[in-house]
């Protein structure tokens, strides 16, 4: 057998016959099993209600009675954020963002439901699997390994095992699988259980090779973590190992998110409420208003249309210039929109970069950022919603528009009604998250640094072994 | 005996790295948060002074509009701006604000996330949400109430998990104690050092902050010197559990292992399982519900519009000159067509808010982080029962609100140009500052009693089996 095969099996079975090992693994393994759960169960629930939400809401829309088609666009539509199925391994900022958009003439509306805004979330420690393995993880695997090597030198077993021929490369790599294996295995069956519980949800097989591609990243960021660890044991004192690790895990876990969002929101600041709504208005103004136009510009729309049909009067065009008149100021409001909301997604993508830089002293954000992408909960997906109700409703709003535009004219314009022909010929808002391809592409700065961190471990703990080798 | 410990621990301490970059770390996160606070509470105020000048910029308007009505002598319609209904739900609104509170820069909480600014009109009380970027509300602020909760255990932890341990694998300890002391002495002696360090460098952090944040009135100070109260008794407590953890004869290397277990169960998972526990209980209705039920009750309020309007003239009181199909009625009764339905389900919600926090109030006596937290948002007026009360406070005002606008519209008493300057704006009524201090002196009672139960433990233990350390 292999040197390093006979370390890991040592280390292996020494652990599992160590009752310290069986009850941090047992405690962090039960968090991790009753998170997923729950998460589960919380997800499971609003999938289920999204779902109806939304179902619910087309029937309000196409069982609406016969109305003006205006009246039926300021009546609106609700479209609800559909939950995806690894919101229960990592909610990411799902708490945080709206999850109802309502969809109406002349106005573009924020999401709204968020359950943060009503005190249904917290910012200690996110109790979800992805929050505990990101967070927890890393301080089980600091305790079970911090003196893997230091202790041994520090009792004299290194030497000896040494003197048996145990090369430090052996020895670094048994360690390393031993211990990982031992935590693998007693991790596994919360694992197992996201796996089987995922299978029960909604849109499975799209998300399956999504959690694939997560479990292989928190089970890399593990080995890191552990790798990292190995490493300060072979170079320290098992007590300043230990202390090192620590300071890394809290610094890196706790501080660096914040100080990074801090300074993201510093330097790329976002306006308030009342700014962005008086800046949206100064720009509205500068259009025209459907329901009160200023007498100039409504003029000018006049002449215009009256030349577009060489018409002499407005009771002689063949159409409803009110529809036109709606859909023109419609028009100048989604561009005054698109060009405010534009600039916020473009500072929320920035921010979200800068946090990813930060992932340059901190692996946690890397994975963190990674797994969020990979569950459909990061801030990408949360704009890729956003803009898509808001693309919906254009043309919603422009149908409505030009059917009053085409379908009547002034002389009919009171006693014109749309009905449920209209309301059904209407497609329903659906929504399709960013592709697997497209949302890792949007996190490649992360990608590269939890690779960087994965090489910065493989190298601390060559070069710890090297060393391991000259000391000897 | 212990101050001869104490004495030359102290100076031990100064020669020490690790005392430096902890009291460094300490000042310069302290004042980071300081300027975070700060650059919050100005964003605050800009925004409430933006949203309160929309506001008097739409009354303007609307009195000059009233104004050119009156001028012309112009008759009463349906849709006059003078009709209560239309001036009340179309043409203006009260702005409604939570402002900063004194001492607001040392505790953001979850101001970020909760609205303090509502457009009161007769139709309801409109959350203004911030527009932040989801990830860094997730994320949260690294504030000074952030340092104070979670990263002194971590220092006080890290300063002192080896106070006895690193004697001991020194050699050292056996020498000490062939001394005329006790190892409680020496142990107490050790870690009273430690804290004077650590209280000192809190306090001067938060001295300098203050200068740097504050206006130094009354009661401001005294919440600088309620704040000061709670972080000594708060450090206290978590000198005791090292001191506790200290007095096992563990190696050092097991005490840190075990102070790191204990502050992350303790301070982190148990404040995260409260709040969950919170949630889990009183859930409430999800929103999802309260959207649909209130189109459902809208489509259910259009389609009996004229039934409605009857049936609400019929119940008033005051006479109306004004027709069941006139806007200012149809809008009346289909409102309290609304309100009627809806309100179970509005009711619930708001009950089972009120539940989870009492829940998240109550559970936080299990997690001295988490009361700590509430404490320090309290003295910053960052807490969940001030921004409750003010919630409630605005419900209550826009009841009044439309309830007057209601009788006029009845009454059809058109609004005049010259009552709108006297018409009350929505003013905040502050709880007494006494509610928060009491709260956070029972908090410290409880670490002070805590402290000395652990204090007292560890004396015991090391009175036993002292020979166990040597």
């Amino acid at each position: 057998m292999p040197m390093w095969l006979a370390v890991a099996r040592h280390e292996f079975q020494g652990l599992l016959r160590d009752h310290r090992f069986w009850w941090s693994c047992g405690a962090v393994g039960l968090l991790l099993l009753a998170a997923t759960v729950a998460g589960w169960q919380q997800a499971r629930v609003a999938h289920r209600e999204r779902a109806a939400a939304n179902a619910l809401a087309r029937e309000h829309w196409v069982t609406q009675p016969p109305k003006n088609p205006h009246s039926a666009a300021h009546y609106g539509v609700y479209a609800f954020k559909p939950q995806t199925a690894l919101a229960f391994v990592d909610a990411g900022v799902d708490d945080y963002a709206g999850v109802v958009a309502y969809l109406e003439a002349h106005r573009r509306n924020d999401l709204t439901g968020a359950a943060a805004q009503d005190g249904r979330a917290q910012r200690w420690l996110p109790l979800t699997a992805a929050g505990l393995l990101q967070r927890v993880l890393p301080l089980l695997i600091i305790v079970l390994a911090f003196d893997a090597v230091a202790g041994e030198r520090e009792s004299g077993t290194l030497r000896l095992a040494a003197s048996l021929g145990a090369r430090p490369g052996a020895l670094i790599a048994g360690k390393l699988l031993g211990i990982g294996g031992a935590l693998g295995l007693a991790l596994l069956p919360a694992g197992l259980a996201g796996g089987a519980l995922l299978w029960t949800l909604d849109g499975a097989p799209w998300e399956a090779g999504r959690f694939a591609l997560m479990a292989a990243g928190y089970t890399l960021y593990g080995l890191m973590f552990l790798a990292l660890t190995l490493a300060a044991s072979a170079r320290w004192s098992s007590r300043v190992a230990l202390l090192s690790m620590l300071g890394f895990w809290a610094v890196s876990g706790f501080v660096v998110p914040r100080v990074a969002s801090d300074l993201a929101a510093r330097w790329v600041p976002t306006p308030s409420r009342p700014a962005f709504e008086s800046a949206v208005a100064r720009d509205l103004r500068e259009g025209i208003d459907g329901h009160d136009p200023p007498a100039e510009r409504l003029k000018a729309f006049e002449a215009r249309l009256l030349a577009q049909y060489n018409a002499k009067r407005l009771e002689d065009l063949p159409i409803n210039p009110y529809g036109l008149l709606m859909q023109e100021s419609e028009e100048h409001s989604n561009r005054v929109y698109e060009h405010h909301y534009g600039r916020i997604w473009s500072a929320f993508e920035r921010q979200a970069r800068l946090r990813e830089i930060a992932a340059v002293a901190s692996p946690g954000l890397a994975i963190g950022n990674l797994s969020m992408a990979l569950a459909g909960t990061d801030v990408v997906h949360h704009i890729a919603f956003a803009e898509a109700a808001e693309q919906y409703r254009h043309p919603f709003i422009k149908t409505l528009n030009e059917d009053w535009a085409y379908r009547s004219t002034l002389a009919t314009d009171e006693a014109y009604t749309a009905d449920a022909g209209l309301w059904t010929a209407m497609p329903p808002f659906t929504y399709r998250p960013p592709a697997l391809g497209e949302a890792l592409r949007r996190q490649w700065l992360s990608l590269a640094l939890f690779g960087v961190w994965c090489g910065i471990a493989c190298a601390a703990l060559s070069w710890a072994t090297r060393r391991l080798v000259r000391l000897e | 005996m212990w101050k001869v410990v104490f004495r030359h621990e102290w100076r031990r301490l100064f020669t020490e790295k690790s005392a430096w970059l902890a009291l460094g770390a300490l000042l310069a996160l302290g004042l980071f948060g300081a300027l975070n606070g700060l650059r919050w509470t100005s964003f605050q105020r800009a925004a409430i002074r933006d949203f309160q000048k929309t506001a008097a910029e739409r009354l303007a308007a609307y009195r000059e509009s009233v104004l050119e009505l009156e001028r012309k002598n112009a008759p009463d319609a349906e849709f006059d701006a003078r009709r209560p209904l239309i001036a009340g739900a179309f043409r203006v609104f009260q702005p409604a604000a939570l402002p900063p509170a004194p001492f607001s820069a040392f505790a953001i909480g979850d101001r970020d996330l909760r609205p303090y600014l509502l457009r009161v009109t007769t139709r309801e009380a409109m959350p203004q949400t911030e527009i932040a970027n989801p990830l860094n509300a997730a994320t949260g602020w690294l504030d000074i109430a952030f340092v104070v909760t979670f990263l002194l255990p971590l220092l006080i932890l890290a300063l002192s998990y080896d106070a006895l341990a690193g004697e001991r694998e020194q050699g050292t300890l056996a020498l000490a104690l062939s001394q005329p002391i006790a190892a409680s002495a020496l142990l107490f002696g050790k870690l009273a050092a430690r804290a004077a360090l650590l209280i000192g460098g809190v306090w001067l952090t938060g001295a300098l902050a203050f200068a740097l944040t504050e206006v130094p009135i009354p009661e401001a100070l005294l919440r600088l010197a309620a704040w000061m109260a709670a972080v000594g008794a708060y450090t206290l407590l978590w000198l005791a559990v090292a001191a506790a953890v200290a007095a096992q004869g563990w190696s050092a290397a097991t005490s840190a292992v075990a102070l790191a277990v204990i502050w992350l169960a303790w301070g982190v998972l148990a404040p995260a399982a409260a709040a969950g526990i919170a949630d889990f209980v009183a859930p409430g209705p999800p929103t999802t519900e309260l959207v649909n039920a209130e189109r459902t009750a809208e489509r259910d309020a259009e389609a009996r519009a004229q039934e409605l309007a009857a049936r609400y003239l019929a119940e008033q009181a005051t006479p109306t000159p004004l027709k069941p199909d006139d806007f200012s009625i149809q809008s009346l009764a289909r409102r309290a067509a609304l309100d009627a339905a809806l309100r179970p389900l509005r009711e619930a919600d708001a009950q089972a808010r009120r539940r989870r926090h009492e829940l998240r109030r109550q559970l936080a006596w299990l997690a001295p982080t988490l009361l700590m937290q509430q404490g320090l948002d309290a003295l910053s007026g960052a807490d969940d029962d001030r921004w409750l009360s003010f919630r409630e406070q605005v419900a209550a005002f826009q009841r009044a609100w439309r309830a007057g606008f209601a009788e006029r519209a009845l009454r059809n008493e058109l609004i005049r140009s010259d009552e709108i300057a006297t018409w009350t704006p929505f003013a905040m009524q502050e709880r007494p500052l006494g509610v928060v201090l009491g709260r956070l002196g029972l908090a410290c009672g409880l670490w002070l009693g805590l402290s000395a139960a652990l204090f007292g433990l560890a004396a015991r233990r090391l009175a036993d089996g002292a020979a166990l350390l040597l």
